[in-house]
């Protein structure tokens, strides 16, 4: 009884258990709940793009779908990986050819990379951002409703303006050219997810090796489901603090200088963070 | 924020989304490379040829090796970091493989069986132990033709934590996963009918299944928001 219980009270037992529901399910409802505490549990741990998602939300002036939008991307690339991961490597032999060590490696050279560009495309636009404030266009000041132009698909032909921190906020920020912010998104969702969590792995090879491999993959995509929790909560405090600091900026000279270099900081914060992911994975690489 | 939020709650919200913020410069001292190794999960290849059973034994991850060799005491203990984690180091898997303390460790924690008698084994090869593994040859008693099943109990790393599972394969498409509570499996051997179906083909109809599930789903979800969203904007205009 005790140790049907540790799954339910320690964080890290969690993941490690996550194999055991595969090769013995148990109540089905609870195995899904716990892939998804254990995917939750899994992104409250150091990394997995948090950080990212905080920096990018406040420095492109995101909204909560965009938010949304970050979590479900990192959740879907996350469920891609482990599925073609754990596919080639029980049946292609994958370890043949490489080494999951390096693989791991690899995908997190390639994520730190994404990272990095997508700190200099949002640094750059808000540079021009910046200069367009300078020549006295494009900016706004008052209540941003983000209304009639759908979610940013548009291809930025700055016809509008609006303040995107949240709809309804009063913000004094630098309104942005109507543009999207889809992109930074997505590829920051793809470097989130490149890289498979082990117990999810795990849970999928498994799987596969038992012959439940739809089974292990409905927990993988329990697993993704709490991890995007986490990363949209995150999202949404990140975008609740950007919110509070450009109303209580309004009053606060120190607190509005704050404001308006929170997007760029951000942008710079994704660039050293990025950079930091790509040399630790280069240096594993060399290693 | 959406405006029928409480102020109260917005506030401690925002107090909260400032310590979000912070988590930008957390982001720099706990880098996400560091937060969890990833790496092969420990294997088992099972074969057979009459009476002789064999067996490839991968340890899995590097990190492994050198956990491995501290377990066996061929490593001082300060390679253990404050955090309790170990990390490979070029030259662990040369010691480990070199030490006869390995083949006893295998020899007791890779077990054989057939008709109830234990196979006596003896390691092979051990050379390089990231790429080839260790290979093991069992005698079974009886001769030839060989069982028809062998029992194969494996035990190893399980000692080290509980967690460690061996992924293993055998003859004719089988396959098995073992843990600290399921360390045995029988295995199915020589011409003797297999009663497996093909894991390949399974595995395509079930991945293939929930796939479609999800991504139905998905698209459902999708085309309801749409939807709403225009409802919306009709409504507004």
């Amino acid at each position: 009884m005790m140790s049907s219980l540790l799954p339910l009270v320690s964080l890290t037992s969690w993941g490690e258990r996550l194999p055991d529901l595969v090769t013995a399910p148990g109540f089905v409802p609870l195995a899904f709940v716990i892939a998804f505490a254990a995917g939750a549990a899994h992104a409250v741990a150091p990394g997995h793009g948090k950080s990212l998602a905080a920096a990018y939300l406040v420095g492109s002036e995101g909204r909560v779908r965009d938010a949304a939008w970050m979590a479900g991307s990192v959740a879907a690339m996350h469920t891609i990986s482990v599925l073609v991961v754990a596919v080639a490597w029980t049946f292609l032999s994958l370890s043949d050819v490489l080494r999951l060590d390096d693989l791991t490696a690899g995908l997190r050279l390639v994520a730190g990379l994404l990272v990095i560009a997508t700190g200099l495309w949002l640094l750059r636009r808000r540079l021009r951002a910046a200069a367009g404030e300078g020549h006295g266009h494009g900016h706004g000041h008052g209540h941003g409703h983000g209304h009639g132009h759908g979610d940013g698909d548009g291809d930025g032909d700055g016809h509008g303006v609006r303040t995107l921190a949240a709809p309804g906020a009063v913000s004094t920020a630098v309104a942005v050219p109507i543009s999207s912010r889809r992109p930074g998104i997505v590829l920051l969702g793809i470097s989130g997810g490149l890289a498979p969590s082990p117990a999810a792995f795990l849970v999928l090879v498994s799987g596969l090796y038992v012959g439940r491999a739809g089974f292990a993959l409905a927990l993988v995509v329990a697993f993704g489901a709490g991890l995007a929790l986490v990363l949209f909560t995150v999202g949404l405090l990140a975008l609740a603090g950007s919110s509070w600091l450009s109303r209580a900026a309004e009053s606060r000279r120190a607190l509005h200088l704050a404001s308006r270099m929170a997007p760029a900081l951000a942008a710079v914060s994704l660039i050293a963070l990025g950079g930091v992911i790509t040399a630790l994975a280069a240096r594993t690489l060399l290693a | 924020m959406p405006s029928f939020v409480p102020a109260r709650v917005r506030r401690v919200l925002g107090i909260l989304g400032i310590a979000a913020l912070c988590l930008v410069a957390l982001g720099l001292a706990a880098p996400p490379a560091s937060a969890h190794p990833f790496g092969d999960p420990q294997t088992v290849e099972l074969t057979a040829d009459s009476d002789e059973v064999r067996l490839r034994w991968h340890v899995g991850m590097s990190d492994d090796v050198t956990a491995l060799a501290l377990h066996l005491g061929l490593l001082p203990q300060d390679r253990v970091l404050l955090d309790g984690a170990v990390l490979y180091e070029d030259g662990d898997d040369d010691l480990l493989a070199a030490s006869p303390l390995l083949p006893a460790y295998l020899l007791d924690r890779l077990m054989v069986t057939a008709g109830g008698s234990r196979c006596p084994g003896e390691v092979v090869s051990a050379g390089d132990l990231m790429d080839d593994g260790v290979l093991l040859s069992f005698r079974c008693p009886g001769g030839v033709p060989g069982p028809t099943s062998v029992n194969l109990e494996v035990r190893t790393l399980t000692d080290l934590h509980p967690a460690y599972r061996t992924l293993a394969s055998g003859p004719s498409g089988q396959r098995a996963v073992y843990d600290g509570d399921h360390p045995e499996h029988t295995w199915t051997l020589g011409g003797a009918p297999v009663e497996v179906s093909s894991a390949s083909s399974s595995a395509v109809v079930q991945l293939g299944s929930a796939l479609v599930v999800l991504v139905g789903t998905g698209a459902a979800g999708a085309f309801y928001v749409r939807r709403r969203g225009r409802r919306t904007e009709v409504s507004v205009g």
